[in-house]
């Protein structure tokens, strides 16, 4: 790393927390207010609580030091440098096109995400705000993902368990709705599904007239 | 209530669309989110960012319903060749069999591809004739354009009464449209123009089938939008020539994917493209028209090649593959279909060349042999994915090679090569043992020993399809389920096949997804109650021809794997009517049964008529 620049970031509840410059770098919020000159002082964030800056200053420099380690035993360019890298890395990849170092270092990564992101709903969503506010892409990601997974796959009923959410519809309102919303819209798998079917010739002509003599048998 | 509601009330408005955008537009998922409380339904709906709709009786009116409910679309897709999905019945009709788009012939000199699915109702083909005054119609077109005044993505698939009026309405009103998608539409040249004016950031042009577009359309639409566009497809368009092709060549210069297939293109049009268009990464040609001259063009100019496929009785001869070898150096995926004039010579400028290659297909190229296959082998260590149909050529040695060689070898597909036995498959299987998917068709001196060795070294095999190889027996499906857990198996035609194969299979691959067992004689109850027993995962499943299968092990299947979707029986003469009873009541999500009209009781077809489709006699 070229400089050891150390910046101090301020807390709505008064903590100061220092960080290095390349870990100040992955809030794009930051960033700015740094390239505006805002650096020399304290880095004030009045929305942030310190519980939730020290996740994300956690997350930051795990995503600073991922993207050393990744350099090395990939050739690792400036484009996953970016928050992206994160939702990259959930893509299927044959196993065999890396090396084992490089296996590693994506697994050891799915395992510290799935540990960093196993909170309860407050910090959960209090995470999202500052992520959002800070614009740290990677993060907004792997949050709100958490949070669809906790509604995918659910029917309302179970989905207001979860989250303690009261009723608000009467009956007539709530049947209005579920008969409107089954309407003629497929989802990408099944679009693709019918489409492949579609084209999908299951006989070729000569297969099927092969078929047709040997089973030639009388249907009536 | 025993805990806080935390999310309504820490997150804001857009907090919530975020999370919402995560569910992929699972459209299941976000029904049941619109129904959690009005919060909820208000924000679902403003979250919403796709819409997929096949044919409906009223598109018209379903658009503005749509366009009144989703306010944030960016993408739309209306494809009129789909079918409404069975379960929703508001009194639209249901049609089944072959799309409406038939009463257009498609052009295609190869006659092995056939557009008509085999098992086609005529009944089917009348009736969506007469729905064809149905589909979108410009009025609809405006009304979406009005409502989704974002969008970014349209698709119309054969949408036939769509013309220019609705196209321009499009274009005027939806300035930030970046993909476009006519195919089969009827649009013409002002619609074209329109949007050439009007969406100058569109990237991404589909024109397959669009007869009424001529080449003045296109070379306004080139000069409009050229900046920006990235991909363009035409098909079939009588009236477009070089003409379009030489306007694309001189303002479309950042164009990086050109599919063209059309017999009205000739050399003057692709040169023009290759020499304007430098970084072009995907060209797909399928111009019986065009020569080795346009070629030498694209092996001179277009140093970015990363894909080329050429397809249907093309002229090219070795100089121009030569050429590709030599520029193209960053070919990662080449396609040669019914290229007559290639030889191994081709084969081995490539392989020389292109050391990144990943993808090759060789279809009917009948003066390709063995020669060209071992250079393959030998010099592209990256390949991942090979196909080689109705190649009679290519012997054993050639694969012997590409064992060797390719390592990282994860899809082979072998249809009709006659020359390619047991001992090929060993050295494949020996060799890549990261193979995932292995389809061979009509391979007749294939048999157990190849399939003994895949099963016994390739752990990673998911997807196994062999149809029509005749030598293949149980013994090979037996070391198969000691050794891959499968997901999708075709053993179609491969009448050696009986139950213990099959019984081995079932045990070994417990995720087994698709399974198609038909014209095997020999295959009988056993062997169904053991896939019962063990592919609970089950989701479509084929026993056509199936001479011994008989209702009692159609029921225990049915009974244990719930999650069929689609079932296949014609030509069983021991499956019954009550057989079909049992799959149609067991089977919760069954989409579709494919079996003998007298084989369905009134009662069944009361409960479930929809789904059902019936064999035609009269073929």
């Amino acid at each position: 790393m070229a400089s050891a620049k150390v910046f101090v970031l301020r807390t709505c509840d008064g903590e100061t927390f220092e960080i290095d410059e390349s870990v100040a770098y992955v809030s794009e919020t930051i960033k700015n207010m740094i390239e505006d000159g805002f650096g020399h002082d304290l880095i004030p964030l009045p929305n942030v609580s310190s519980k939730i800056l020290l996740k994300v200053i956690e997350y930051c420099r795990k995503h600073v030091s991922n993207f050393e380690s990744s350099k090395k035993t990939s050739n690792g360019d400036e484009k996953d440098k970016d928050n992206d890298s994160w939702k990259k890395e959930k893509e299927a990849v044959p196993e065999v096109e890396k090396d084992a170092e490089e296996k590693a270092r994506v697994e050891e990564l799915k395992e510290w995400e799935t540990t960093f992101i196993d909170i309860d709903q407050q910090v959960l969503f209090d995470l999202l705000q500052a992520a959002n506010y800070l614009n740290i892409k990677g993060l907004l990601v792997m949050a709100a993902e958490k949070a669809a997974s906790m509604i995918r796959g659910k029917t309302p009923e179970q989905i207001r368990e979860t989250f303690n959410i009261k009723n608000d519809f009467t009956p007539e309102e709530y049947e209005d709705i579920r008969k409107k919303d089954a309407m003629n819209d497929f989802t990408p798998e099944e679009y693709e599904e019918i489409r492949k079917k579609i084209a999908d010739n299951h006989f070729t002509p000569e297969e099927y007239e092969q078929i047709r003599k040997e089973n030639a048998w009388a249907i009536e | 209530m025993r805990g806080q509601d935390l999310i309504n009330t820490v997150l804001p408005d857009e907090m919530l669309v975020e999370i919402f955008c995560h569910l992929d537009g699972l459209k299941s998922s976000c029904d049941s989110c619109s129904l959690v409380c009005k919060k909820w339904l208000k924000i679902e709906r403003l979250s919403r960012r796709t819409v997929r709709i096949g044919a409906s009786r009223n598109p018209d009116a379903f658009v503005k319903l749509l366009v009144q409910r989703f306010v944030n679309v960016r993408n739309v897709y209306i494809d009129e060749r789909l079918p409404v999905s069975p379960p929703f019945q508001f009194g639209y009709p249901i049609i089944h069999g072959p799309p409406p788009a038939t009463k257009k012939r498609r052009y295609s000199k190869n006659a092995r591809s056939s557009l008509e699915p085999l098992h086609a109702s005529k009944d089917s083909r009348s009736e969506s004739r007469d729905l064809e005054p149905f589909s979108l119609s410009d009025a609809g077109l405006v009304t979406l354009a009005d409502g989704f005044a974002r969008l970014e993505k349209l698709s119309l698939v054969w949408c036939s009464n769509v013309t220019s009026v609705g196209i321009k309405s499009v274009a005027e009103k939806c300035k930030s449209l970046k993909t476009l998608d006519l195919q089969g539409c009827y649009v013409g040249d002002q619609g074209l123009a329109a949007i050439g004016e009007c969406c100058k950031q569109l990237e991404d042009l589909n024109l397959r089938f669009c007869e009424g577009l001529t080449d003045t359309g296109l070379v306004e639409l080139a000069r409009g939008c050229g900046k920006s566009l990235k991909a363009i497809g035409i098909a079939v368009c009588a009236k477009i020539t070089d003409i379009s092709l030489e306007a694309v060549g001189s303002h479309c210069t950042l164009l990086q994917t050109l599919s063209l297939d059309s017999e009205f293109i000739q050399n003057k049009g692709v040169l023009a493209v290759a020499r304007g268009c430098s970084s072009l990464n995907v060209l797909k040609l399928q111009c019986i028209n065009v020569t080795d001259e346009a070629l030498l063009a694209v092996g001179t100019f277009c140093s970015s090649l990363e894909l080329l496929a050429l397809y249907s009785f093309q002229r090219f001869t070795d100089r121009s593959l030569c050429a590709i070898g030599n520029v193209c150096k960053k070919l990662k995926s080449l396609t040669l279909s019914d290229c007559y004039f290639l030889s191994d010579k081709s084969l081995e400028a490539i392989a020389t060349g292109c050391g990144e290659l990943a993808q090759l297909e060789v279809n009917g190229c009948h003066n390709i042999g063995t020669a060209g296959l071992e250079a393959i082998g030998r010099s592209c260590p990256g390949l991942s994915e090979l196909a080689l149909l109705y190649c009679q050529r290519i012997g054993n040695s050639a694969l012997f090679e590409v064992g060797r060689g390719c390592k990282l070898l994860q899809a082979l597909n072998l249809v009709d090569c006659s020359n390619i036995g047991d001992d090929a498959i060993c050295n494949i299987a020996q060799g890549c043992r990261n193979l995932k998917k292995l389809h061979i068709r009509r391979c007749y001196e294939i048999g157990d020993k190849g399939i003994i060795a895949v099963g016994e070294n390739c752990k990673f095999l998911t997807d196994l399809s062999l149809r029509f190889c005749d030598r293949v027996g149980d013994a090979a499906l037996i070391a198969i389920g000691q050794g891959c857990s499968l997901r999708y198996l075709n053993v179609s035609g491969c009448h050696q096949i009986g139950d213990a194969g099959l019984i081995a299979v079932a045990r070994g691959s417990p995720e087994l997804v698709y399974l198609d067992v038909s014209v095997l004689q020999n295959l009988g109850d056993m062997a169904l109650s053991e896939v019962g027993e063990g592919c609970p995962l089950l989701k479509d499943i084929v026993l056509s021809h199936c001479r011994q299968i008989t209702d009692v092990g159609l029921a225990y299947l049915a009974k244990k794997c719930t999650r069929i979707e689609s079932c296949h029986m014609v030509y069983c003469p021991f499956i019954t009517s009550a057989g079909v009873a049992t799959v149609v009541s067991s089977c919760v999500n069954i989409k579709k049964v494919l079996v003998e009209k007298w084989k369905v009781s009134q009662r069944t077809r009361r409960r479930a008529g929809s789904i059902l489709s019936y064999l035609c006699m009269d073929l």
